[in-house]
Parts: C-alpha cells; sequence; structure tokens
C-alpha cells in the first residue's frame, strides 16, 4: 500500500473514532486528529440551525419561481442526453421553419417555458427596445406581451461590468454571475402590483462558472389584476439592483440601480 | 445529514458566524429551487458542495481584508461535555490560524475531507481533479499543517490532539 493510500485508510479510521497506529505518517495523523477532534466545534447550534432554516424559507418564499427545477449541471446523463436533443430538435425547427423568426433567445429559456418563448418569437410581442442607464450599466427592454392572464417581459444587460475572473482549479478564472437577485418588479400606472408567476434568467446564477455573457432575463407576470375592461395598460419595470458585479478592485459587490422602464402595452383578449 | 455537513464546511471556511449562516441558508434555498432530484445524495452532495463553494470564494473577494483567523470566535455549545466542547473550540481555533499558511485549494481538501466527511473520489470530482492527486494534496497539507503547529509552539504530544498510539 502506498504511502498516500495508506494515509487515506488512516484518516478514515480517524473521522470513525478508531485508534489508528502507522508509523509512517505519524506526524500527519497527529494534524488529522486535531482536524478530526475539531469537527464538533463546527455543527450548528440548536439556535443557528433553527436561524438558517428560517432563512432559507424567507429566501426561497422572495424568490420569483424559476423554471430552475432544470439545473443541467445536477442532470443524470441521460435525462441530459434527451435535454440537449429536445434542444436541438427546437432550434433545428425555428430554423426550418418557413416562419424563421428574427427573435433568439437563449435554448435554456425554451426548455422551460416554452410557451413564453413561443410568445416573444411570435411577433404578437411588442417590440420596445427602450433602454435606461444607472451606474454605467445599460439595460434594454427589448420586447413585452400582455393578455388576461400574463404579462411577459424580456430584458437584457447591454454592457455587464467586466470581471476578470477569480483563480480557480486547473488555472481556470471562474467569474460572478451576474443576476438581478429577483429585484424586478411591475406595476402600472393606477399603482397595481403584478406578481411573479415565472422568471428565468440566462446564464443562471446556479455555482457554476460563468463565461461572461450578458445576462437576459424572461419575466412572467400574473395579469389577473389587470381590469376586466382595460384595453391598454401602462406599465412600469423596475429592476433595483444587480448581483455578483465585480468592482474596480475586483470585490464583488451589488450594484444599485434601479433602472425604471414605463412602456404601454395592448391586452390581448 | 447534510445540513450539518454543509454548515460545518462554510464554517470551516469562514469564522464569521452569521457569514457561514447567510452562506448555508443562500446554498439550500438555490438547492429548493434548482435540485431536480433532491433524493439523489451523491448529485445533491456535489451540488451543495460545489456551490457552498463558490458563495465561500465570492465571500472572501467581498470581505479580503478578513482573514481566517482575525475573527472573534463564536462559541457553540458542541460535544457531550462543556468541557470536550471547549477543547474542540481551542483546537479550532488554532488551526484557524494556521490555514492562512494554505492555498484555497488545500483548505478546500481539507474541510471537504475531514469537515464534509468527503471521500478523495467524491473531493477529486468537485475540485475537478484526480483521486491520486487528491490523496497527495492532502498528505501535503497536512505536514504543511504540523509544521506551521510546531513553528506555532505545538509539540506532537500536547493539547492538540496527543498521540494515540
Amino acid at each position: 500500500m502506498s504511502e498516500t493510500n495508506s494515509l487515506d485508510v488512516a484518516i478514515d479510521r480517524i473521522l470513525r473514532g478508531e485508534p489508528v497506529s502507522d508509523a509512517t505518517n505519524r506526524d500527519e495523523l497527529q494534524v488529522a486528529r486535531v482536524l478530526a477532534s475539531a469537527v464538533s466545534a463546527l455543527q450548528p447550534a440548536s439556535a443557528a440551525r433553527e436561524r438558517v432554516r428560517h432563512a432559507v424559507r424567507e429566501r426561497v418564499a422572495a424568490r420569483p419561481r424559476v423554471w430552475s427545477r432544470l439545473a443541467l449541471l445536477t442532470m443524470s446523463a441521460p435525462r441530459l442526453r434527451v435535454a440537449v436533443l429536445a434542444a436541438v430538435l427546437l432550434v433545428g425547427m425555428l430554423v426550418g421553419s418557413a416562419y424563421a423568426l428574427p427573435v433568439l433567445l437563449p435554448q435554456i429559456f425554451s426548455m422551460f417555458d416554452p410557451s413564453a418563448v413561443e410568445l416573444l418569437q411570435s411577433g404578437r410581442a411588442r417590440e420596445l427596445n427602450i433602454s435606461d442607464s444607472a451606474a454605467g450599466v445599460t439595460i434594454t427592454v427589448n420586447r413585452a406581451y400582455a393578455d388576461v392572464h400574463r404579462i411577459v417581459v424580456q430584458f437584457t444587460v447591454e454592457n455587464p461590468p467586466s470581471d476578470p475572473g477569480q483563480p480557480w482549479d486547473n488555472g481556470q478564472q471562474a467569474k460572478s454571475p451576474l443576476t438581478t437577485g429577483g429585484s424586478v418588479t411591475l406595476t402600472d400606472d393606477a399603482g397595481r402590483k403584478y406578481g411573479h408567476l415565472r422568471a428565468a434568467e440566462s446564464p443562471l446564477s446556479s455555482g457554476a462558472a460563468w463565461s461572461g455573457e450578458p445576462l437576459v432575463g424572461v419575466y412572467n407576470f400574473d395579469a389577473t389584476r389587470i381590469p376586466a375592461n382595460a384595453e391598454r395598460v401602462s406599465f412600469h419595470l423596475t429592476i433595483a439592483e444587480l448581483h455578483g458585479v465585480p468592482d474596480a478592485a475586483g470585490v464583488i459587490t451589488r450594484l444599485p440601480g434601479p433602472w425604471i422602464f414605463t412602456f404601454t402595452l395592448p391586452v390581448s383578449r | 445529514m447534510q445540513f450539518d455537513r454543509v454548515y460545518g464546511f462554510v464554517r470551516f471556511r469562514i469564522s464569521d458566524e452569521a457569514a457561514a449562516e447567510d452562506i448555508t441558508s443562500e446554498v439550500f434555498a438555490r438547492a429548493w429551487s434548482k435540485l431536480r432530484d433532491p433524493d439523489d445524495r451523491n448529485a445533491a452532495a456535489a451540488w451543495l458542495f460545489t456551490t457552498a463553494r463558490r458563495l465561500v470564494i465570492d465571500h472572501h473577494r467581498r470581505h479580503p481584508s478578513t482573514s481566517l483567523g482575525s475573527v472573534a470566535e463564536a462559541h457553540h455549545p458542541a460535544g457531550p461535555t462543556p468541557e470536550n466542547a471547549s477543547l474542540a473550540h481551542e483546537r479550532l481555533t488554532v488551526l484557524r490560524r494556521c490555514l492562512d499558511a494554505l492555498s484555497e485549494r488545500e483548505r478546500d481538501v481539507i474541510g471537504l475531507r475531514f469537515i464534509a466527511g468527503l471521500r478523495n473520489r467524491e473531493i477529486a470530482a468537485l475540485v475537478g481533479t484526480t483521486e491520486g492527486n487528491v490523496a497527495k494534496i492532502l498528505h501535503r497539507t497536512l505536514r504543511k499543517l504540523r509544521d506551521r503547529l510546531a513553528a506555532d509552539g505545538y509539540t506532537a504530544t500536547d493539547d492538540l490532539g496527543g498521540v494515540s498510539e
């Protein structure tokens, strides 16, 4: 047994609380015992456990329901293959169609709310292309659609702050995922607030390294508060802040907006 | 229990208790919406620790001046007796001072092996290297920690664990 294998076996025994005799790795095992004995100091106290549980509940409740029970990274291989195949087929159908559409969205959206993508790409959505800038960052609301069931809005962060990334394994540079953190709200001229039905941002802030492409968001709001006889509604979309923005020193911060957009949409019935 | 392992790992890497709680809650809030099959223990563990590592790094980038050993330790009522809890806490405090001498990857590997209780092959998948390389990193890091402890005046048989052979 090699020295490292022998050490690994001995570490397992230490972690199980069993006696170990290994003259070869004597010094290393003494440190291993110290580490193993420190574990109990790192266990959460009951109060800490309760605080974290409460915080998790609050965070989950505060987030828009994202298409995000997706987690490509966690899909098993067969599921991943099916998902990729579905995305390829979808793109193939779009490209091959006689009605090839100019609106291109990251494929990830098609996989989790195909009807919203269909709306945005069908020509039924109103092209807006209105921009607002704050703190040197410009966000454009590209297009939006409203009917009696939902309001769909697509926006793009045009010039995300450059992020050189941080050193990570095997020489990779990992960048911090940029996100609105769910700080997107929709109201109208009468002050009515429209709740999130679904929302997704690409790239997803999944914890994986991010390659740095611009952030695109597709948000889907509950339209049941639109008055029954309204033919047009003037909306106000507010993006309060961006998360994951590196400052000049490379420190990841929140960038306060707000970015505010006003637009009027016909209500399809 | 995954919660205890994730919390322990984050707490090992960040001495600020409130920040550790914040990061742990963020990990599980993301897991709630992202994990397709939380019952798949291997996939769930890999996802949880990958996310925890990324959030810990983000935290260190946001608080670059906070060294691992510079924050006052919060006391946990851990261990079966107050004496054991106190001893474990003291050892952790000493260890944290020594962790400053390690690279990010070395701290990760130590935390994932000893605190999270992952096997070398699981750690290898998380940090993107081979199982053999993880074993080498562990060996090298334990030796480095031993040297650092000795430089701080701790000997092989003092109250930092002693020799049980």
